[in-house]
């Protein structure tokens, strides 16, 4: 502020003053009747809709949820001490919303789309967003066809994510849902450096604010910040915020999505959204249900997991998309995707609680985490034999779909194996190979946190696994194998890592790891 | 989730029975300062929420407060609220009621803050405007409140007009804030 000067700060002032207009005329009002835990219920306001924002005099805001025959339940955006029976409750005319733009990412945000990481405002164009939203209907969705590399082998092998998909991640606690959501996110880098960005928006409902903060340090120590934006609303906001945060996240997904851009959307978690909207469900005196969630949970997570999708690539079909907000409506673009990776925590490993049923059914597939494989070391710890992806092989680049193929199939067989040979311990040589080449896989699966690989070097050491190049190399040292492996690949085979980058496999790349793979293994067997 | 179907069946019934016994007025009246009463008196609206106190004390406090200043026919009506137990949505049966009332007979009540007391000539020229712009009759209620500093608060049911000073730098400031 030192250099200054008054002449302009007047100036803009008179700017300021000069578009300021103070239009009088009517506005629709009601008395709060009723008011507490976040909840008011107000007389008049006789033409308010659903969804609409409304303001209390002491500048609080409240979203207008259930419509009566004599008054209107508003849940609050605030603390509620601060509202008196008798206040004023002034319509808005605006169907809750969030301003979207550029501007978000890097940012950390809350439901309402105010800036919470102390950075000032959010710069920018900004376009009004509408937390809910109508998914894109049929014809402007194309199938989905390009992969979305989560950098984690396991995922990108055997359940493969791809772009506008909505893939479960389910698990205990502890067991690493949301490391896999972070280095997903991490992963996108790849695409960013090269100029075709994933915008990753990470959700965070009901955490700790120490947790989000130990989320965000990491994406920025990791350089993920630049395209990624979190949405936060933490355990102690009001549960209407908690509910409302996936939805502010989708419609800034949805803003990537309509004008032609990948984005990535994790919800971290929506057990927890749930439980906040049963919360305001029952104070709004709707009758509870299974577990004492309202009738229509099962639609609070189905429409807002409809909305990832693939648009289609043709530039005039998606003009003529579906509900798209009048704000960006000459922004759209066609060939944008939104993909979901929703996260639910499980207790004890029961899947068959409401909750938990109910998104695997809508997903379009669900990655297990297992608490007995995270503690004997598989990290991630997936358990691969209950965990699918509906899309499947479509979203591989075909080389990974090539050496993948019957890495499945394989680990089946392995882990099938391996229960039997417990018995006994006369093991025939066919036996005694499928238990060491799988035993060698679940050691190349294995993977630290924050460390995604690329999916040319993911597909050049599942080839060495899939075709028992390793048979000599000890279990234990699979990792060194690994590093040295990748390494020596990268410094003097550039041109096999290009080549499986693009998708290609051919017999000159594959002789190349094969002899690299023997030369090294060698080593390896001597020791 | 069934509040206000309770509230609007019981003010329905009233109001049909007033209309056929020809006491609608009187029954509005009423309820009118029943309401009131229980805006301004919080005492009043403890003792008959209270489930502590038993509907036979209630009735007699209620007899000996209300006495034979109300109509019979609201008379009955306190007695069969009492009965069944629904005492406390006499703020709500009586907001219904009295929206009833206003629609049938085309009353439009408007409330008039102004941060001085205004001239009589000025609340009637108001009136006349507002009962020209609705077609309907009006019903002024004028109000001095010095915190609007400056201009007028008119209210028409549910719309609400704000013309004072206060709310102008309200928003002046607000408009600061948001550019800076």
């Amino acid at each position: 502020m030192a250099g200054i000067n008054p002449a302009e700060v007047s100036e803009i002032l008179k700017k300021q003053l000069e578009g300021f207009k103070y239009a009088l005329e009517f506005e629709e009002v009601g008395t709060v009747l009723q008011v507490g835990d976040g909840i008011a219920r107000v007389y008049g306001l006789s033409n308010v809709q659903s969804n609409e924002m409304v303001e209390f005099d002491s500048g609080i805001k409240g979203i207008v949820l259930n419509l009566e025959e004599d008054n209107v339940g508003v849940v609050l955006l605030g603390s509620s001490e601060k509202i008196k029976e008798g206040d004023r409750v002034k319509r808005t005319n605006r169907i809750a919303s969030i301003n979207v733009g550029e501007g978000l990412l890097g940012r950390v945000i809350n439901t309402i789309g105010e800036p919470v990481d102390g950075k000032g405002p959010i710069s920018g164009e900004l376009f009004e967003m509408p937390l809910e939203r109508k998914a894109p209907g049929v014809i402007y969705r194309q199938p989905v066809d390009i992969p979305l590399q989560t950098g984690i082998k396991a995922i990108d092998a055997m359940i493969p994510i791809g772009r506008g998909q909505r893939e479960l991640i389910i698990g205990d606690r502890q067991t690493g849902k949301t490391a896999i959501a972070i280095d997903t996110i991490i992963n996108q880098k790849e695409f960013y450096e090269k100029g075709e960005p994933v915008y990753c928006i990470y959700v965070a409902i009901g955490q700790k604010g120490s947790t989000v903060a130990s989320i965000a340090k990491t994406l920025e120590e990791n350089g993920a910040m630049a395209y990624t934006t979190i949405v936060m609303s933490t355990a102690a906001d009001p549960a209407a915020l908690q509910f409302y945060a996936p939805f502010a996240g989708a419609a800034i997904g949805e803003f990537f999505r309509d004008t032609g851009r990948a984005a990535l959307i994790v919800y971290d978690d929506l057990s927890k959204q749930a439980v906040s909207y049963r919360e305001v469900s029952l104070l709004l005196r709707r009758p509870p249900g299974r577990e004492a969630y309202p009738g229509d949970v099962f639609y609070l997570h189905s429409r807002l997991l409809e909305r990832a999708a693939y648009i289609n690539i043709t530039d005039d079909v998606a003009k003529q998309m579906n509900d798209v907000p009048a704000s960006i409506k000459h922004l759209v673009k066609g060939g944008g995707s939104l993909t979901a990776l929703p996260i639910i925590e499980t207790q004890d490993g029961d899947v068959s609680a409401y909750i938990p049923t109910n998104v695997i059914s809508i997903t379009d597939g669900q990655i297990f985490l297992e608490s007995h494989l995270f503690n004997s070391g598989i990290r991630p710890a997936i358990n691969v034999g209950i965990s699918v992806s509906r899309v499947g092989g479509k979203a591989q680049i075909k080389a990974m779909k090539k050496v993948a193929g019957t890495l499945k199939l394989d680990q089946a067989e392995y882990r099938e194996l391996e229960a039997f040979s417990k018995f006994g311990s006369d093991l025939d040589a066919a036996t005694k190979a499928v238990l060491g080449k799988g035993a060698r896989n679940v050691e190349i699966l294995k993977q630290g946190q924050f460390s995604p690989v690329r999916v040319e070097k993911q597909i050049a050491i599942l080839y060495c696994g899939t075709k028992g190049l390793m048979s000599e190399v000890p279990l234990d040292r699979i990792k060194d194998f690994e590093t040295e492996f990748i390494s020596t690949l990268d410094s003097k085979h550039k041109e096999v890592l290009v080549s499986l980058s693009k998708g290609d496999i051919n017999d000159t790349v594959t002789a190349t790891l094969e002899a690299v793979a023997k030369e090294i293994s060698a080593r390896y067997n001597f020791q | 989730m069934n509040n206000s179907s309770i509230s609007v069946r019981y003010a329905k019934a009233l109001f049909s029975l007033a209309n056929e016994k020809n006491v609608l007025n009187e029954v509005y009246s009423d309820l009118e300062n029943l309401l009131t009463l229980t805006n301004t008196l919080p005492q009043f609206k403890v003792i008959v929420d209270s489930p502590v106190i038993s509907s036979n004390d209630k009735q007699r406090f209620l007899k000996e407060l209300l006495g034979k200043s109300v109509n019979d026919l609201t008379h009955n009506f306190l007695t069969l609220l009492l009965t069944n137990s629904r005492e406390n949505y006499l703020p709500m049966i009586a907001r219904n009621f009295i929206e009833s009332y206003r629609e049938k007979s085309g009353i439009k009540s408007v409330q008039l803050s102004s941060a001085i007391e205004l001239d009589e000539k000025v609340v009637k020229q108001i009136g006349e405007v507002i009962s020209k712009k609705y077609n309907a009759k009006v019903n002024v209620l004028c109000e001095v409140d010095s915190k609007l500093i400056g201009g007028f608060v008119m209210q028409v049911d549910d719309q609400l007009m704000d013309a004072s000073v206060a709310t102008r730098l309200k928003t002046l400031r607000q408009e600061f804030v948001k550019a800076k």
